[in-house]
């Protein structure tokens, strides 16, 4: 039977066999149980077999990669032979390299797949949300588990080998009453175990509770500037565009970042520290190395506002004379504030809640504009009624050095760790 | 090109059960330059089985990456074991699906799996046209991407099939910078349907598009915030396929109906002007392949249009088979999957509002203070029917004429209460199949439409 090591060394032996200089592959075969179902009842079971290989290669510091799943010795010859014939046409780049250092690592994790337990926390789940929150509609609750068995090898004699197991649970829904309803609304968060139901993960009662006061929302009626209590997801949504635009590997590379000169500079406001640890005990999906093999290593990237680190691949990292990212995950930790969130709003007279942004692609300047979507008026402090066709525009770097509060209450869904924020200069407008 | 292998196991199906056994294989090929540095230069080829039973009510499913004989029956006895215990423990009782046609689609031609330096060497001519032509840019990155769906389907009860879909793309991503250095960028993308040696037996059209998207960028370089609130605009083509897409596409999905979505309450209804005329087309418009041609779905179902929108009467849903005999209806071939391991789901196809009889220069002339939205970067829609997608580039139109260009902006609105507000349609259409749709699965989509005056909600300063 073949195991992934077995294959990533197979690949690894051809490909250097055939005149690579350099070569990484990884190799992961995989099995997922996936259960389904709707608001009427379980819909469907779903078992996945898979196997994937990536095989990626230096010959004349010109770089190819190929993926398959074909993990026959016949398709990883011809794979490593279309890999190696692909870079031909590419020009030399002497910043192409994987990681040197030799490492050997061993992961084991996780729980094995209990397929009745997920059948039960499914149909608990059901039976809960109609009792508690009666006027949910399900458009899909999936609840799976993957079990992996994968296997990083390079040339320079780098091996990660992992044995990990995980659960992961998604729902979409709407609110309904009287031929009216909610906006779509959704929840999602990994488990190492399932051993809580799923109406007890962090973030799903508030999710359904916010849906269900979401039915007939009014149309904002104003424009102003002002306050916005951005959800967790929100918050780590748009910061991510803001770095995307500022500190990754493509602006960086053209020189487009208006970050590039400010290592150790103040960018963000100081209640900002934004680490990303993927070895927190709080998650559950965890790569132990990088893409070209570096062993993946926790970091701070912003500290009180000050920018510690880029993220960037090594790649880029040897084009621009930068160091590269300890790790390339996205398991973002934004500890909590001071004050609860009832506290942190207590004096926005006349502001907004947005549980997430629907908008377009914000840009390098940090210009944005979208839609408020599964929003709440904030109103002489408290979050008041839902609110429909309002729009929020402006500049994420203004908005993310204009910082009211963090909440003391975060979000944990197994991949990050997020709490609410208060940002000020915000536009809102409807219709 | 996959051996034609699937029809010898529908022996093999267990009677009494509706099954789909497919064998697919999902290629991709791209290559990408930044400042003129190839930072991208990758292959990907997933192929397997899969299999899927419909018992009483429930689904199962099953998928190997391995395309064998062993494979295949593995497949199938864990899909019907899937479906078999789930029904089991859940009670279902549902009646069989409703019979469908029955036939074979002939397999399609084969096409040229393009060798990867004849997009490096695309990549490198178009970069060096570039540099030449465009030398006010601070950044440029250009995309080569081609990708390709080939499936064998054999089902118990419908059609069966051999399909092959290639598309090719190359995307434009220009980045300038206004007076003050503030970053400005603008986007295009340029192909459709086919393999690249056919898509781009020659690099001219993609020029032309560089100088095009060239002028743009300069001219938003000096741009202008849009006024925040409802206006009065023409979308182009490329936008009202986006409108057709989210703002209407999605709301009448059947799953979606099913869950909520508020055009459940609208079938039969005005939903728009009687101006507009939305289709799902399934493989030709006009005599012509439309970008991403359907002709048997994932479940057997020959491939048919589905006319959603008739003189602003919504018409239909799009459906599968399980919710087609749910609510009613009759499913036209609109459930797909995008990897082999992955199960039908609704999905649009070829999605479009269809021409009218104005000309663009007539409804620009219409217009007092205004809008001319041209190019999108993404969307997304609601079960209200609320919904957005991202302008990249625009025009003020002022008394008549095309103004000062936009700096980015989002655009929002009701579906149904925007649509109503539709007062001209073009007489041109213009079609795109260059982004993928997200669900629970990614699929590529097509979509379509002329140039629409409307009022829109337009976000701004």
């Amino acid at each position: 039977m073949n195991t992934s090591k077995h294959l990533a060394a197979l690949a690894l032996d051809t490909i250097m066999s055939l005149g690579a200089d350099a070569a990484q592959v990884s190799a992961a075969l995989s099995t997922l149980n996936e259960l389904n179902a709707t608001q009427d009842g379980m819909s469907l079971m779903r078992t996945t077999h898979d196997t994937a290989i990536t095989i990626a290669c230096i010959k004349d510091h010109k770089k190819g990669s190929i993926a398959i799943n074909d993990g026959s010795a016949a398709a990883i010859e011809a794979a490593c032979r279309t890999c190696l014939e692909s870079l031909r046409d590419a020009e030399p780049d002497e910043a192409w390299e994987f990681c040197s250092e030799p490492t050997q690592k061993t992961t084991v994790g996780g729980a094995s797949v209990d397929p009745d337990l997920m059948y039960d926390r499914v149909d608990e789940l059901l039976t809960q949300v109609q009792q508690q929150y009666p006027l949910i509609q399900f458009e899909a609750i999936i609840v799976d588990h993957r079990q992996s068995d994968a296997t990083y090898l390079n040339s320079h004699q780098v091996c990660y080998e992992s044995q990990k197991s995980r659960y992961h649970a998604s729902f979409s829904f709407v609110a309904a009453k009287d031929g009216q309803s909610s906006s779509f609304a959704g929840f999602s968060a990994y488990s190492k175990d399932l051993a809580q139901p799923l109406l007890d993960m962090d973030g799903a009662r508030e999710a359904f509770e916010n849906a269900q006061k979401l039915i007939a929302p009014k149309a904002y009626d104003s424009k102003i500037t002002g306050q916005v209590l951005l959800s967790p997801d929100c918050f780590a949504d748009l910061l991510f565009s803001l770095l995307e635009n500022t500190v990754a590997d493509g602006v960086m590379l053209d020189g487009t970042s208006l970050w590039k000169d400010k290592l150790n500079q103040k960018v963000l406001d100081n209640k900002l520290t934004v680490r990303l640890h993927p070895h927190d005990e709080r998650m559950v999906i965890m790569a132990e190395h990088t893409a070209e093999g570096y062993p993946a290593k926790d970091f701070t990237l912003l500290d009180k506002g000050v920018l510690k680190s880029f993220l960037l691949s090594k790649y880029i990292a040897n084009k621009t004379g930068k160091e590269p990212a300890p790790n390339d995950s996205s398991a973002i930790i934004i500890e909590g504030g001071v004050l609860p969130m009832r506290d942190l709003i207590a004096n926005v007279r006349d502001g907004l809640y947005v549980g997430y942004f629907s908008g377009g692609q914000p840009v390098q300047s940090g210009e944005f504009s979208g839609v408020a979507k599964n929003a709440f008026r904030i109103k002489d402090g408290k979050i008041a009624e839902g609110v429909t066709e309002t729009m929020i525009s402006g500049n994420l770097i203004d908005m993310f050095n204009r910082v009211i509060g963090l909440s003391q209450e975060t979000l944990s869904n197994g991949t990050a760790v997020i709490p609410w924020a208060l940002v000020d200069g915000v536009t809102i407008s409807g219709k | 090109m996959l051996p034609d292998i699937a029809v010898k196991y529908r022996a093999c199906f267990a009677p009494g059960v509706s099954t789909e056994l497919r064998i697919q294989k999902n290629i991709t090929r791209r290559a990408a330059m930044r400042q003129g540095i190839l930072t991208t230069n990758q292959r990907s080829d997933v192929q397997g089985v899969s299999a899927r039973v419909y018992d009483r009510g429930v689904w199962g499913f099953s998928s190997a990456s391995d395309i064998s004989d062993e494979a295949v029956q593995t497949v199938l006895k864990e899909a019907r074991r899937n479906a078999h215990v789930l029904s089991s423990k859940a009670k279902t009782q549902k009646p069989a699906l409703p019979a469908l046609l029955q036939g074979a689609f002939p397999a399609q031609p084969d096409f040229t799996d393009v060798k990867q330096a004849v997009y490096i060497q695309a990549l490198k001519e178009l970069d060096a046209f570039v540099q030449t032509n465009c030398p006010k840019l601070k950044s440029r990155t250009l995309v080569i991407s081609s990708d390709a769906m080939e499936k064998q389907l054999v089902t118990s009860d419908g059609f069966s099939c051999h399909t092959l879909a290639p598309r090719s793309y190359v995307y434009l991503f220009f980045t300038g910078e206004t007076k003050d250095g503030t970053p400005v960028e603008v986007f295009s993308p340029i192909g459709g349907r086919g393999a690249f040696d056919t898509q781009f037996a020659t690099l001219d059209g993609v020029k032309q598009e560089v100088l095009a998207l060239y002028e743009h960028l300069i001219k938003k370089q000096e741009g202008v915030y849009a006024d925040a609130g409802l206006k009065t605009v023409i979308l182009n083509g490329m936008m009202s396929g986006m409108l057709a897409h989210e703002a209407v596409g999605h709301t009448v999905e059947a799953d979606l109906v099913k869950a909520g979505a508020i055009s459940s309450q609208f079938l039969n209804k005005q939903v728009a002007s009687p101006l507009v005329n939305m289709v799902d087309f399934a493989h030709t418009y006009d005599g012509k392949p439309v970008p991403l041609p359907i002709y048997v779905d994932d479940e057997g179902v020959k491939a048919e249009d589905v006319t959603l929108i008739e003189n602003g009467i919504l018409k239909d849903y799009m459906q599968n088979r399980e919710l087609a005999m749910e609510m009613g209806m009759t499913p036209r071939g609109n459930a797909r999957a995008w990897l082999f391991s992955d199960e039908p789901l609704v999905r649009m196809r070829n999605t479009a509002v269809l021409p009218g009889q104005s000309k663009l220069s007539d409804m620009i002339a219409s217009i007092e203070d205004g809008y001319y939205l041209m190019n999108s970067t993404n969307g997304q829609a609601d079960a209200t029917g609320e919904f957005m997608f991202g302008v990249s580039i625009g025009y003020e139109i002022k008394n008549g004429r095309l103004g000062r260009a936009l700096l980015d902006t989002t655009v929002s609105g009701v579906a149904f209460d925007m649509l109503k507000t539709v007062t001209m349609v073009g007489d041109t259409i213009s079609w795109s199949s260059s982004g993928f749709c997200g669900k629970k699965q990614m699929i590529p989509v097509g979509m379509g439409g002329p140039d629409l005056k409307c009022q829109i909600t337009i976000g701004g300063r």
